[in-house]
């Protein structure tokens, strides 16, 4: 009786571990019954800021209409299978089971290079169901980085995010934190100044237009009763993503672009004095920095890693390490989350504790949305209907900026997330046409303007929603919209030269990446740490950054030609 | 003849079995373990290129490597920690859980409340212990020590103080399994030998000395021998504290690697291949030589 008891036990177990993950169907986190009747299509979405609900709704409306469409011989219609969670389906992408695949912070190039994504070509440049192809809707910038391996398109962009502040509308009016033309504070009926971008009228009336207003707005905040900052203690790295902000706000597109591109001449089409200069630091004068334009090329790619722009920015934070116990909230310690620190900020202004900025991704609305209902649950209509919105941040460093003397509103896109196709299925037609038509699907205007309206973010590509769209948005979205306009706004540190493509991740731009230094012989991955823990200066930890030539010409030489 | 042929028959279905038995975990052992490791021998010689593709290098990863660890602050404060890990586990952690081995063993007063309490990091998830300790160190720790005028700062937010705290939770979580096996060995000791010392008046400093430590030493031994040849694995509960984010000055060379292949992409598995061998180069002869000298000089049981 034991022997058959024993024997039974290790065939069961053996016969369990025999096909225990073998059948997709299997799958712990697939739990619809699949239909014999239609062809399946298995999809995966990595469920972070974005959440899954525009995912849902497309698997819905996919299905419908494509009800009556055979992809295979005896079977009619398709049943999308999704996976939404946060598991990585990228990494091993050759054994996966999933057919097409959302998912962020992708090593495109070589992951297109080693064969394992679908060439998906045919679908980006021909004629989509809304009349235009979707490699229209790509930048120039975008269809050159996207083809750079060998001339074809191997993944689309999925969605964006962009890293900067939030800011609370409400506590600004309230507390009269707008600056008024001329000096002085007011609140947002006021004269206000015309803002970074020098123009009045735009939607950046009013706030601080050089890193000088910045901190005089912030004095005048604690002088009123408000909290400056808050941001995540647990992950200090989030703080990288005001550095990330400010950089992009004082460089603009052209600048930071040429850090990925390391091309002034933008692939040939600019000459002479047109070619793009860059900002600069080549040494000092005592504690100031002696800024120089340069053109970068490939041979002087390294000089990007000293940038004007990225010292200010540094310098900027370590304004705020040094007054951190005024414009920090106290809330901030190493167990404050990035959840729990945007469930302090919402709360904030309701607890009569207000904090005026959050520093966090744009994403970070969607992800609070439980707080937000949590919210509502406590304070009623009071925190119903909340008035946040992205801030546009300075883009000069000293002085104030006059009318017509500022500077454009760029937004710079961290996620490096694209939608792509398993190549584990190029042997299979049926297959590869159903993924390409949900794929070519989900990028038709109306589904990327559903995707926005679903999920409040972006996908990486132009296109504008419909004013009905825009007016149903919450006032967070409505105003990354009006920040981001039709897309050409946002700059994609991506680029097509040799060197980036074969080290793109040594350049990702991206929180917790770019800002690693070295200084006094110690390596610091997050400046503010560097700064608070060890006392270390901007200007060092600057210095502690760059690049040098030898060490540029020791990586990359062999790309030079 | 009958009795022969069904015998054959049994043996023959045993064998059966018994194959089918071995013949999947001998699969998973040939591809997860033995191509795995080939694959990552022969990476290790190779080059990957997005626009070249693949290419032999031959030792040029090595040569990349030993540079990084010698050149490299990050890495060589990785190799200078985790060397320090295993120094302290070694005299501390090892010294100390031989000591509460002993107490438990003992039976003194307490013993099983303390054998619970060293062994619940062992049973409780290492994430959740981490978030305990997490909150102990930022709220409860500041409040039990205010009334006596110190004031605690964020010990975990300041990598000049975070290391140390989190050496200690190292330390800490360690003892469960280490004490377990002492106690378990402890146990096995004869009744008679304990009685013959306390006849000869020893004290229990002294039967811990010079009977309970001999009569262990084996187990003590492989505890030694095991922590010296995972010196290089050992990642300090680094990434449960910070995920792929703890500052480099924080870093061991077993965090550092998991986080490197983390996010690696093709390009950079041939210089972590590398990577992989030369720790195996320095850590299997380490490993071999020590367990010679203590099989050698250890303490014996005469």
């Amino acid at each position: 009786m034991k022997k058959k008891l024993a024997l039974l036990l290790a065939v069961t177990a053996l016969a369990t571990s025999c096909f225990v993950g073998c059948n997709p169907d299997d799958s712990d986190d697939i739990v619809e019954e699949i239909d014999a009747t239609k062809t399946q299509l298995y999809v995966a979405n990595y469920d972070g800021g974005v959440g899954s609900d525009w995912l849902t709704k497309l698997k819905k409306s996919f299905e419908e209409d494509y009800a009556e469409v055979s992809f295979e011989e005896g079977k009619k219609g398709a049943q999308l299978i999704l996976d939404a969670s946060t598991a990585n389906h990228v990494d091993s992408i050759s054994t996966e089971i999933y057919n097409v695949i959302f998912s962020e912070s992708v090593a495109y190039n070589q992951l297109a290079a080693s064969n394992k994504l679908l060439d998906i070509s045919d679908i980006v440049t021909e004629t989509n169901a809304d009349g235009k192809t979707i490699e229209s809707k790509l930048t120039d910038h975008q269809r050159r980085a996207l083809t750079a391996v060998d001339g074809n398109y191997y993944a689309l962009p999925h969605y964006e995010y962009y890293p900067g502040v939030t800011y609370d509308k409400v506590v600004f009016n309230k507390k009269q934190l707008y600056m008024k033309q001329g000096g002085g504070w007011t609140n947002a009926s006021g004269k206000l100044s015309a803002g970074p971008d020098g123009k009045s009228g735009t939607l950046d009336d009013g706030l601080p237009a050089t890193h000088e207003e910045f901190f005089a707005l912030c004095d005048q905040m604690v002088k009123v009763g408000v909290t400056p900052f808050i941001y995540s203690g647990m992950y200090e790295g989030y703080m990288d993503m005001l550095l990330e902000g400010l950089m992009v706000s004082y460089l603009g597109r052209d600048q930071l672009e040429l850090a990925f591109s390391f091309d002034s001449s933008k692939g040939g089409t600019l000459s002479g004095e047109d070619l793009v200069k860059a900002e600069i630091i080549t040494g000092w004068n005592g504690n100031a920095p002696i800024v120089e334009e340069k053109t970068i090329t490939t041979q002087t790619g390294y000089l990007t890693s000293s940038f004007a722009g990225k010292y200010y920015a540094l310098e900027f934070v370590e304004k705020l390490v040094k007054n951190k116990d005024k414009y920090f909230s106290e809330k901030i310690n190493s167990v404050l989350s990035h959840i729990d620190a945007q469930e302090e900020y919402i709360m904030s202004d309701l607890e009569n504790e207000p904090i005026g900025m959050l520093i966090e991704g744009s994403f970070w609305y969607n992800e609070a949305k439980a707080a937000f209902v949590r919210s509502v649950e406590a304070y009623g209509e009071d925190a119903e209907g909340r008035d946040f919105a992205w801030m546009p941040l300075p883009t000069k460093v000293s002085g104030s900026v006059t009318e017509a003397n500022g500077g454009d509103f760029y937004l710079v896109d961290e996620t490096y997330s694209y939608a792509l196709i398993n190549a584990n299925i190029k042997d299979d037609p049926a297959l590869v046409n159903l993924a390409k038509t949900f794929l070519q699907y989900a990028y038709t205007d109306e589904k990327l303007q559903e995707f926005t309206t679903t999920s409040g973010c972006y996908k990486g590509l132009n296109y504008t929603l419909t004013k009905d769209q825009y007016d149903g948005l919450d006032n967070f979205y409505k105003s990354i919209t009006d920040l981001r306009g039709d897309g050409t706004n946002v700059v994609r540190p991506i680029s097509d030269n040799k060197i980036y493509i074969n080290s793109e991740l040594n350049f990702k731009f991206m929180h917790n990446s770019s800002f690693g230094s070295h200084v006094n012989g110690k390596e610091y991955l997050v400046a503010l740490t560097a700064m608070k823990s060890s006392g270390i200066s901007a200007k060092d930890y600057f210095e502690g950054m760059r690049v040098t030539q030898s060490t540029w010409n020791s990586l990359y030489s062999k790309y030079f030609n | 003849m009958a009795n022969n042929a069904s015998r054959k028959l049994k043996e023959r279905n045993r064998k059966i079995f018994y194959w089918l038995m071995i013949s999947l975990p001998l699969l998973q052992f040939f591809i997860f373990y033995i191509c795995v490791n080939i694959n990552s021998l022969i990476l290790a010689f190779k080059s990957y290129s997005v626009t070249e593709g693949e290419s032999f290098v031959f030792l040029d990863n090595f040569a990349t490597v030993i540079k990084a660890i010698f050149k490299d602050t990050s890495i060589s404060t990785a190799f200078t920690n985790s060397a320090i890990v295993w120094f302290v586990g070694l005299c501390v952690g090892s010294t100390l859980a031989l000591f509460f081995s002993f107490y438990v063993y003992k039976k003194y007063f307490g013993s099983g409340l303390f054998r619970v309490m060293l062994f619940m990091p062992q049973i409780i998830s290492s994430i959740v212990l981490v978030i305990m300790f997490r909150y102990f160190m930022v709220y409860a720790l500041p409040e039990f020590l205010e009334p006596f005028g110190t004031k605690v700062p964020d010990l975990l937010a300041d990598p000049n103080t975070a290391w140390g705290t989190i050496l200690f939770y190292t330390l800490w979580t360690g003892f469960g399994t280490s004490t377990m096996m002492y106690v378990g060995a402890m146990n096995n000791i004869s009744d008679s030998i304990v009685e013959y010392a306390k006849l000869d008046g020893f004290t229990p400093m002294k039967e811990f000395i010079f009977i309970t430590v001999p009569m262990v030493f084996p187990t003590v031994s492989t505890f030694i021998t095991v922590g010296l040849a995972a010196v290089f694995t050992n990642q300090m509960a680094l990434y449960q504290f910070y995920a792929g984010n703890a500052e480099p000055q924080l870093w061991t060379v077993g965090y550092y690697l998991y986080v490197s292949v983390q996010k690696a992409g093709n390009a950079e598995y041939p210089y972590l291949s590398a990577f992989g061998l030369v720790l195996t180069f320095i850590t299997a002869p380490v490993t071999l030589i020590v367990k010679k000298l203590l099989e050698k000089y250890g303490p014996g049981v005469n």
